[in-house]
């Protein structure tokens, strides 16, 4: 156990890109501790990816994505500055609750950050906040949105966790 | 492997991925509306949206991996003299290179196996190796752009914003 975990933890550090870290870590103590012959990696790997569940991730982006073309954003924006904007560090509290609407319908708190930040944050660093302060406020709010269903830090641990899934 | 050549197999690396990831949105559309609309599911659609969402992934972890756009740990990197950083660039590059090998001989053979079974696949019945496939394809791509890195000396990405900013 402690080859996998020093084994990830240095190639972290070593920038290798955080994919290939855990594949290699994996990889490296299954086949000196455990002796597993290396053709298992290519099969877990297939077994991995080959969930439906996982088909959430790209399409809550998505959502975020098509949210913010179809001007949605801009309109929760409006709302949440019509319910808190009026009062002292108004832009700061719209972004939370844009947040907290937007993770309602979407899941994913990268999207989320990414649609509000770019209509956010040059919002409030026009209006004199710093940018420093305002990134830290969207990205904090954004985790609201995994945190309020549908998210996907929902669906994937609970599909992981679920034992009959093994079978597949 | 010239320059050209290399950003060409990018390009149709993305709209190959872009287009399966988009298959997969049409069929799980389909799906919805043969469900919930006409009253009669369609049995290939979740079957072949996860199909398509295995090669989409490979196909866009090489795509993604030439962009420098894969996840990383950059905060010792960033703190480099240029020496080092090339340094160790060429570590990350040869290290993914390593794994991308193994991973393309085992899946490689993992693929020929399965073409020898004759496995089907149980609602569209095509051949299970044509999916698996799609894992040395993956890692093929995945070690050329690996080495194409190593060999033009190109940096790893430490800064992912793109617009030069480090505050």
């Amino acid at each position: 156990m402690s080859l996998l975990g020093s084994l990830f933890a240095a190639l972290l550090i070593l920038a290798v890109p955080i994919a290939f870290a855990l594949g290699i870590a994996a990889t490296a103590y299954l086949a000196i501790v455990h002796g597993m012959a290396l053709s298992a990696v290519p099969q877990r790997i297939f077994a991995g990816l080959d969930q439906f569940v996982l088909m959430s991730i790209p399409f809550y982006i998505l959502a975020g994505f098509v949210m913010n073309e179809v001007q949605l954003t801009q309109r929760l924006v409006q709302f949440a500055e019509f319910l808190v904007g009026r009062w002292k560090g108004g832009l700061a509290q719209v972004t939370v609750v844009t947040s907290m609407f937007f993770g309602g319908i979407s899941g994913a708190a990268a999207a989320e950050a990414a649609a509000i930040g770019s209509i956010l944050i040059p919002a409030m660093t026009r209006a004199g906040y710093k940018r420093d302060f305002a990134t830290a406020v969207t990205v904090c709010a954004s985790i609201v949105g995994p945190l309020i269903p549908p998210s996907i830090p929902m669906l994937c641990p609970a599909s992981a966790l679920m034992g009959p899934n093994r079978l597949n | 492997m010239s320059r050209s050549l290399a950003d060409t197999i990018e390009r149709a690396g993305a709209i190959v991925a872009g287009a399966t990831l988009g298959a997969a949105l049409l069929s799980i559309f389909a799906q919805i509306f043969a469900r919930f609309v006409l009253n009669s599911s369609i049995v290939w659609s979740e079957e072949f949206a996860r199909y398509a969402l295995v090669w989409s992934v490979m196909i866009g972890a090489a795509v993604a991996y030439r962009r420098g756009e894969h996840i990383a740990v950059t905060s010792l990197a960033e703190r480099l003299p240029s020496v080092g950083l090339k340094t160790l660039s060429v570590f990350v590059h040869s290290i993914v290179a390593a794994f991308s090998v193994l991973l393309l001989y085992q899946s490689a053979m993992l693929t020929l196996r399965t073409f020898a079974r004759n496995q089907l696949s149980i609602a569209m019945q095509i051949d299970m190796g044509w999916i698996y496939l799609a894992l040395p394809f993956g890692s093929a791509l995945l070690a050329l752009a690996a080495l194409e890195a190593i060999f033009s000396g190109r940096e790893i990405n430490v800064d992912l914003q793109g617009d030069g900013t480090v505050e």
